[in-house]
């Protein structure tokens, strides 16, 4: 329990204000049109995307899954969030195509690329989805705000769930994507001031740099100080084969959409950006930033380590408290007053996750949903007052799956990875080739859900396989994935011309887009011959 | 075509060409560099500096290849983004 004195009490206080109060600013921007709401009427030049798409990723729960990956493979336990690096790619490819494709989501992005029925199953899918996609992760950083509110002040878990919930509701309701956006940019700037301070502090209290290598050698850990260090080849559990396949897997990945779970809410960031320069400089700033405070991070993170090499990690309750060891490091070790500010930060970081997640899962609702299937005429008006409505809709849906999610977290994780890795392939593939069509995507994810239970849980419990670990699982799946992806597409029908070239006419996607290209180059020639 | 300085139009820079073959390739070096650079630094270690002065290269050099074609691909949207609007809200609406 960390004991508060007026001067930090004032720091929340004042904060919290600041930020309510400049989200609210931008209501009446909100609620110009549904554009507005969701995606800031397409005109935000490429630092406000940015900063967002580093914030919004900057949640209560990172430091908490770094934190554990740190405490068990040293520095090297950042490339576990590497992911992020698919921005590397995409930004110079499939950001620039999503871009141009105008689609306010990705479900609404399948039903451009692909068809008739095959295309609307697919918005339909996506859009369900990702709602309930949300709903988890609201769920998820709720309940690790919860964790830190009751490290700091005793408080039960609900509290940090419900009630800074709550907060982030007040203006991503009245205000939108604006508001999140806005109120993105200054928690950025707050949640990274606050990252380097707690890595200073860390490292001051464990006796600098020096005193970190000292502890870690005393208690034979200095190998924790290497980034590169590796289990083995492929054995253990952090080998060079689960490295590669976590830079295959994200820089190869971001040819493709979707190939990252953080794709679906970059998206909404990309569309937000003014031109398609924007876009792309948006999304590879944002995500270097990600990577920039990883490191960062992991100077703290390593100092607890040092500071407390012995906890068992085995054991549960002792893995709990390592996992927090960040934010030990901040209410112990700072200050009157820095601690107050501390919190703040924490506020910080957490509403930014939080008003994201609310106002994209209301997207997908309101855009996919409502406006496409259930009333096609709804005015702007309307639309954005089944926005607010879906906010919190999705929020209370989040208080539900936080309080369970104890018990639903590995089904949960596993649910995120199949996202990754069965349809890895397909999702690249949608987007270089021309030939990949609605069916052959569609029944690829439809059997990628039953393969995934087979392959990491079911036929393991019958002693069938073994239990693999993460990097055999993604190449496993990715292969028995690929022969149902391949022949379906390949022995039903492509796309027809027609949609393939309004596609191509908008999104001008590169790879194998030969025959889709010179029928669009055809037609332009014969409109120009026309008198 | 020159790798810095080309005179991109609307028409060429649409087209996939050779430099953005060349910073989708640069481009994770870049990430590498600034993730392990960056740790290096925070530790301490010399060779974080150079792995950021690398890092730093990259991206300039990224920029000095990049961004013209990026501007010209963006002016050539804004000229058929608003056809290509009107064509989305219509099919939002089945009336494409």
């Amino acid at each position: 329990m960390v004991a508060f004195q007026p001067l930090d009490w004032f720091w929340v206080g004042a904060y919290t204000v600041l930020t309510v109060v400049l989200g609210l600013a931008f209501y009446f921007l909100g609620k110009r049109s549904a554009e507005d709401f969701f995606i800031a009427g397409r005109g935000l030049p490429w630092w406000l995307p940015s900063t967002s798409v580093y914030a919004t990723h900057t949640a209560t729960d990172t430091p908490i899954w770094m934190m554990g990956s740190i405490y068990r493979y040293g520095v090297a336990g950042i490339w576990l969030g590497f992911f992020t690096a698919w921005a590397a790619i995409s930004a110079f490819v499939s950001t620039k195509i999503f871009r141009r494709s105008l689609a306010y989501t990705h479900a609404e992005y399948q039903a451009l690329r692909f068809g008739g029925l095959g295309g609307e199953l697919l918005r339909g899918w996506f859009a369900g989805w990702q709602i309930f996609i949300q709903m988890f992760i609201l769920g998820w950083v709720g309940i690790a705000m919860g964790r830190v509110a009751h490290l700091a002040f005793g408080w039960p878990d609900w509290v940090g769930l419900v009630v800074f919930g709550l907060v982030g509701a007040v203006y991503t309701i009245a205000a939108g994507f604006w508001g999140a956006i806005i109120a993105d940019v200054q928690q950025g700037i707050v949640a990274f001031v606050i990252i380097v301070l707690v890595s200073v502090w860390g490292a001051k209290a464990a006796g600098g740099i020096g005193g970190i290598r000292e502890r870690l050698a005393a208690s034979g850990q200095e190998w924790k100080l290497d980034p590169f260090h590796f289990t083995g080849l492929f054995g253990g559990d952090f080998s060079v084969f689960w490295f590669a396949t976590i830079l295959l897997v994200a820089i190869i990945g971001g040819i493709g959409m979707g190939s990252s779970i953080d794709w679906y809410i970059e998206a909404q960031r990309i569309q937000s950006a003014k031109t398609v320069r924007d876009a792309s400089w948006a999304m590879w700033s944002g995500a270097l930033l990600i990577v920039v405070r990883n490191s960062i991070w992991a100077v703290a993170m390593i100092a607890f380590v040092a500071l407390f090499p012995s906890f068992d990690l085995a054991d549960p309750s002792q893995a709990r408290t390592a996992e927090l060891g960040w934010y030990h490091i901040g209410f112990e070790t700072f200050p009157v007053g820095l601690v107050g500010f501390f919190f703040a930060a924490i506020l910080a970081i957490h509403l930014s996750t939080v008003s994201g997640s609310m106002n994209l899962g209301a997207l997908y609702w309101t855009r996919d949903i409502y406006h496409h299937y259930i009333r096609p005429q709804a005015t702007q008006a309307q639309l954005v007052r089944v926005g607010r409505i879906s906010t919190g809709v999705i929020l209370l849906g989040s208080f539900v799956y936080g309080s369970i999610i104890g018990n639903i977290t590995e089904w949960l994780i596993f649910a995120l990875w199949i996202m990754v890795a069965g349809v890895w392939l397909p999702n690249i593939l949608q987007v270089v080739w021309w030939r990949v069509n609605a069916w052959g995507y569609l029944v690829t994810w439809i059997a990628n859900l039953g393969v995934s239970w087979l392959v990491v849980w079911i036929l393991p419990a019958l002693g069938v396989l073994p239990t693999f670990h993460e990097s055999f699982q993604f190449w496993i799946l990715m292969a028995l994935s690929a022969l149902v992806f391949l022949p379906v597409t390949l022995l039903t029908p492509p796309e027809p011309m027609d949609r393939l070239v309004q596609f191509y006419d908008a999104a001008r996607p590169v790879g194998w887009w030969g025959p889709v290209r010179r029928e669009w180059e055809r037609r332009q020639r014969m409109a120009e011959a026309r008198p | 075509m020159r790798l810095v300085g080309e005179p991109w139009t609307p028409a060429s820079a649409d087209r996939w060409t050779y430099h953005d073959l060349i910073v989708s390739i640069l481009s994770p070096l870049a990430f590498v560099a600034t993730a392990a650079g960056s740790v290096y630094v925070a530790l301490g270690e010399a060779r974080g500096w150079f792995l950021l002065a690398a890092a730093l290269g990259l991206g300039l050099l990224i920029w000095a290849i990049i961004d013209r074609k990026l501007r010209a691909q963006s002016e050539a949207f804004r000229e058929r983004e608003e056809a290509h609007k009107a064509r989305l809200e219509d099919r939002q609406t089945w009336e494409g």
